[in-house]
């Protein structure tokens, strides 16, 4: 498992390499909707809500925390 | 294109910022962007229901500087399952929670909880506990700076407090742009630390529900979260992020009010210690619990206004819990004013090897007398460390009206999906038939709009 994680953060940096998009053509990066948590309230509900329902939390950002949600 | 260039930048540097509860790079303004919602939620069975506004405030600095302040009230109401089994016989129970809440209580407080500290739960329904109520009041602290040598540094805090539930946590992220700002890289740390208060003390793990024997007013746990990110530009449309995450916890994992049936070849059994209602164990779980979680993201952009959102996050944990989890949003714009958001998310987990439905008496405990030993080290019938899979669909309006200034209105249906083998209980007996584990169904409305103040 550990080794997996190894290669793919390893592939995913490689991919730097061959990076060839210049600062003028972020147009449609650029663009609030494309960040990558474009909503962060949103994001924080259901972060919440699943945390509270589902046994896994985190991935994105920290994981759940801060409710006994019994 | 300068600008544009550089709010990229500040959004890959503060890819970090989702490491700290989703700070998102706004252009540098010198006033503060309001972002405010309310968000409505409600479980089918007269279950849980809450209505949690929440305001957040941002503010951009000249120097690249931000300050990111979030309040969180969330106000709980409904029922919440007990852990027992349905039977086909009625039940009741007397919950320790209830029971000091009405001690504590005023006539008022009294009047309004009469009923609700015993309650009788009839034959084929799942228990639930009815006293269930709540109000939690989290507030929260970021603030993010760019230094020397394409590094940015982001810290925070945060503060929860309900009423029988205190967390604080702070954490802390440093990133680095590579690659004329097309990768960045990311490492973040949060340490956490709670306190649970339950009403009516502390339960001593696996003891009878009827004894009440407590271990303490108060218990905590300690967590110490480790993520480290890679963001990456993969050509004009395409912007990917990948995060592996650490979490190790220890302390206090169980939930207080949560017990399990004990029974006998499916037969409920008399409590040695209250002839008038059978018997059942307060649940215990491990003190320590580590987590490894991959999450994968990618947003590419369709066209000149819409976009795709694909996220994917495996987790696995020393519990024994597996989860996938899928999620697909497509950002939809129709004109200037107006984008829809379908959305749509799959989860599967497999059970924590300490769940079960019930205890089994020879199997799981053994009942001597008035002896009552727990064979099991850890045992919860929690729904959420069952096993199960759940759909999620939505839709988002949001309404644009000028730069940084939008409405939305959301609506998500979520469904739970039973995964578990069945546990054998004899033919005829109290639990044959019955449900072993209870889906749930929910579903939310959230309110927002955001200004520039």
């Amino acid at each position: 498992m550990r080794c997996k994680c190894i290669i793919a953060a390893l592939a995913l940096l490689s991919l730097s390499a061959c990076s060839t998009v210049k600062p003028w053509e972020r147009d449609l990066l650029a663009k609030p909707h494309m960040a990558l948590d474009a909503d962060p309230l949103q994001t924080a509900f259901d972060d919440h809500i699943y945390f509270s329902k589902e046994a896994s939390s985190g991935g994105r950002g920290f994981g759940g925390g801060g409710c006994g949600c019994n | 294109m300068q600008l544009k260039d550089k709010q990229l930048g500040k959004r890959l540097a503060l890819a970090t910022g989702a490491l700290l509860g989703g700070v998102q790079a706004q252009a540098g303004d010198s006033d503060w962007l309001v972002s405010s919602a309310v968000l409505v939620y409600s479980e089918s069975d007269d279950r849980v229901q809450a209505v949690e506004p929440v305001l957040n405030l941002r503010r951009d600095f000249n120097d690249e500087s931000s300050l990111n302040l979030r309040v969180v009230y969330d106000a709980l109401t409904g029922s919440s399952p007990n852990g027992a089994m349905a039977a086909n016989i009625a039940q009741t129970f007397t919950s320790a929670s209830a029971a000091a809440r009405l001690a504590g209580a005023d006539e008022d407080e009294q009047n309004q909880y009469e009923g609700r500290g015993s309650y009788t739960i009839a034959p084929g329904d799942l228990p639930l506990d009815s006293s269930f109520e709540d109000t939690r009041t989290t507030l929260s602290l970021g603030w993010s700076k760019p230094l020397n040598s394409g590094y940015t540094l982001n810290l925070g805090g945060a503060y929860s407090s309900e009423g029988d539930f205190t967390s604080m946590s702070v954490n802390g992220a440093i990133a680095r742009d590579f690659n004329n700002k097309a990768t960045t890289l990311s490492l973040g740390l949060n340490l956490e630390s709670d306190t649970s208060t339950p009403n009516g003390g502390v339960p001593a793990a696996l003891s009878t529900y009827a004894q009440r024997s407590t271990a303490g007013t108060e218990d905590t746990k300690q967590v110490v979260d480790l993520m480290l990110g890679v963001t990456q530009v993969i050509n004009r449309r395409w912007l990917m992020q990948f995060n592996f995450g650490l979490s190790e916890s220890s302390g206090y994992h169980n939930d207080p009010y949560k017990i399990l049936t004990v029974a006998d070849s499916g037969n409920l059994i008399t409590d040695p210690y209250d002839n008038e209602n059978y018997l059942y164990l307060m649940e215990s779980r491990p003190e320590d619990r580590q987590k490894i979680s991959l999450f994968w993201q990618n947003k590419v952009a369709v066209g000149a206004d819409d976009a795709i959102d694909v996220g994917y996050r495996y987790m696995t944990d020393d519990w024994g819990v597996n989860s996938h989890t899928l999620d697909l949003t497509y950002h939809w714009a129709l004109t200037e004013h107006l984008y829809l958001e379908p959305h749509y998310r799959y989860y599967t987990q497999t059970a924590a090897n300490f769940w079960l439905p019930f205890l089994a008496t020879g199997e799981d405990v053994t009942v001597t007398g008035s002896d009552v030993t727990a064979l099991v080290d850890s045992a919860s019938s929690d729904p959420r460390l069952a096993a199960f899979s759940a759909n999620t669909l939505g839709l988002k309006v949001g309404v644009p009206l000028r730069k940084d200034e939008e409405m939305s209105l959301r609506l998500e249906y979520y469904q739970q999906q039973d995964e578990n083998s069945l546990k054998d209980v004899a033919a005829g007996s109290n639990l044959d038939g019955q449900s072993q584990f209870a889906e749930l169904s929910a579903s939310w409305i959230q309110l927002g709009y955001t200004f520039r103040w």
